[in-house]
């Protein structure tokens, strides 16, 4: 007999199950475009006559189009002339005016992953035009998603390359390691435009969770359990995935330091901790981890905790070198699922979820520290299913940018302020931070 | 009159945005990936073809969905006459080796019950849980009543949970 209990259970893990299918289906289709998979021998592909009326349906759609956008964009080039031609989105909103010592940084970077060749789109925060356009190399996908410095001038990103390693027997397989992590920075001048796009750091085998760079630049800081980190040194290295632990890389020296998992001490769930989203703190050496456990082993109920982490403190346990910041109440209102640092350590913002009679609402909270009173930055109208949220923030930690299941904008005054973006960065926006400034 | 209609430079739009999202759903309903790519192409060429028809819709993702999920029923027809008399026709897994790589081995696990299920009870499962559509928009999009939607959708969860306890 199954009960209700676990009927809700199997519901939850299936709705997890196909979106997580359909997003690594996602990255692949990216994939495939970028890299044309060639014709293995002896398999003929299935011949596509009918595909030939399709191509010039294509083609009479397309002339249509363009001739269309050709006409928009003639109108409006005598006031954007430098621009690059992009169609218009109506979407965005004017800026308002940002409140006195809280300045608005004047950049941000969107990722368009329909691209032929992803694209990482510096946009001017005053009218979201796009400024440049950084494409990855060819065959890399992002995985670690984009993260600024405090100064909003420099952008990070994280990329994999997906390799086939040989295995026993001269076959060639597909592994975890078979991917290859690295490190990409680029930079933005005062105009906007965007200098080179540079390979920072060593690789790393495998593939790394979301990134946060330190406020300086100098050092990135991941956290492994969202991937299937493998460690230093290029992919098809061997080595076993490890468990659940945060990652910083110096990119002076090229060192990697690992801290790993918390281990609870008792509880009917175990010791099964995992760590969750990574900030920086202003002074670059501490760094604000979000972690959650299982609260019994029968239910799918989590609890949540952030701790600060002393990275001066060089690796080890992630327990031994870090102190609790906030941790949920037993009974949330408002249930915490990810937390970032402001810079200055007085507060989080928080992605939480509201259970009401009506559905479930997002919702955005800033959380003072220690005292853990919360105030209400946005709350969306309330749907019948949990959507995937993230979110995050500028260098002051004053300004975050919240991408849901179909919106993207940034919070004002409780007020969720539409960005222009292209609607396939919000299809990548699982896990993956898509937007940075 | 309607002030806006559907056009031939949306119907671009809509196969840019779109595409992608409707293959996932063919592809999770058959459990083969290529056939789903397949039937949305088709879907968007008939689409095409009645472009005179077009302005009497305001937003074509419902009757998209409709079209797939019959589309990938013509397929499931078309593969159980061929199993029948011939024993033949593996599909392709929804997933390739690789992606399935980057997915937990839970996942997976509830991917192949869900994959084993009745194809009727495997529609409802994947648009109320992938698409998120209501149990009236499910309704509509099968053309069923709701009832049979709450009932089959009970069913097949009942099926997806009993499969994953097995050992």
């Amino acid at each position: 007999m199954t009960t209700q209990d676990e009927l809700a259970r199997t519901a939850e893990r299936l709705r997890d199950a196909l979106n997580a299918a359909a997003d690594v289906m996602a990255e692949c289709d990216a994939a495939a475009v970028i890299t044309p998979v060639p014709q293995r021998p002896g398999r003929p592909r299935r011949a596509r006559a009918w595909l030939i009326p399709l191509g010039a349906a294509a083609c009479v759609v397309a002339v249509i189009a363009a001739s269309v956008l050709l006409a928009t964009n003639l109108a409006r080039t005598s006031s954007s002339a430098s621009q690059p031609a992009h169609p218009a989105f109506p979407i965005c909103q004017p800026l308002p005016a940002a409140a006195p010592g809280m300045a608005l940084p004047r950049f941000y970077v969107t990722t368009d992953v329909a691209a032929r060749q992803i694209q990482l789109q510096v946009r001017r925060t005053s009218d979201c035009a796009i400024t440049a356009v950084v494409p990855l190399p060819a065959g890399w996908l992002l995985t670690g998603g984009i993260s600024a410095t405090a100064g909003d001038r420099t952008f990070f990103a994280a990329a994999f390359s997906p390799k086939s390693c040989p295995v026993q027997g001269g076959a060639v397989g597909i592994s975890s390691a078979a991917h290859e992590t690295r490190f990409f920075r680029f930079a933005v001048n005062d105009q906007g435009r965007a200098g080179r796009l540079t390979v920072v750091g060593p690789p790393v085998a495998g593939i790394v969770g979301p990134i946060a760079v330190s406020p300086d630049g100098s050092r990135i800081a991941f956290n492994a359990a969202n991937g299937n980190f493998m460690g230093p040194g290029k992919a098809c290295a061997g080595g076993e995935a490890e468990g659940a632990a945060i990652r910083v890389i110096d990119l002076a020296t090229g060192k990697i330091r690992t801290w790993q998992a918390l281990e609870m001490p008792t509880g009917p769930a175990g010791p099964s901790v995992t760590p969750g989203a990574v900030s920086w703190l202003a002074d670059g050496r501490t760094l604000a981890v979000s972690y959650v456990w299982p609260t019994s082993m029968s239910g799918p109920q989590l609890s949540m905790a952030v701790a600060a982490l002393d990275t001066t403190s060089g690796g080890g346990s992630l327990q031994a070198h870090s102190h609790l910041l906030w941790s949920q109440p037993q009974k949330c209102v408002f249930c915490v699922q990810e937390a970032l640092i402001s810079p200055d350590g007085k507060s989080l913002t928080a992605t939480a979820i509201q259970h009401t009679a009506r559905g479930y609402r997002n919702v955005l909270l800033q959380i003072a520290l220690p005292s853990g009173r919360y105030r209400v930055l946005y709350e969306s109208p309330p749907a019948r299913n949990q959507a995937s949220v993230t979110f995050t923030q500028d260098g002051s930690g004053q300004h975050p940018i919240m991408v849901s299941a179909s919106q993207m904008g940034w919070i004002r005054a409780g007020k969720l302020v539409l960005l222009r973006a292209p609607a396939s960065a919000l299809q990548f926006s699982l896990g993956i931070t898509t937007i940075a400034w | 009159m309607k002030p806006s209609g559907f056009s031939a430079q949306s119907l671009a739009e809509v196969f840019r945005c779109r595409r992608s999202e409707l293959v996932r759903l063919g592809a999770f309903i058959l459990g083969d990936r290529q056939a789903a790519e397949d039937v949305v192409q088709d879907v968007f060429l008939r689409m095409h073809q009645r472009g005179d028809r077009l302005a009497d819709l305001d937003d074509p993702l419902p009757y998209l969905r409709g079209a797939v999920v019959n589309g990938c029923r013509s397929v499931l027809r078309r593969r159980l006459l061929i199993r029948r008399h011939a024993g033949q026709d593996q599909p392709y897994p929804p997933l390739s080796a690789e992606e399935a790589m980057l997915l937990s081995e839970e996942r997976r696990q509830v991917l192949a019950a869900l994959s084993r299920l009745p194809a009727r009870r495997r529609e409802v499962l994947v648009l109320r849980y992938y698409a998120g559509l209501s149990e009236a928009e499910i309704a509509a999009t099968l053309g069923i009543s709701t009832g049979t939607v709450k009932s089959t959708a009970a069913r097949g969860l009942a099926a997806l949970a009993f499969a994953l306890k097995e050992p």
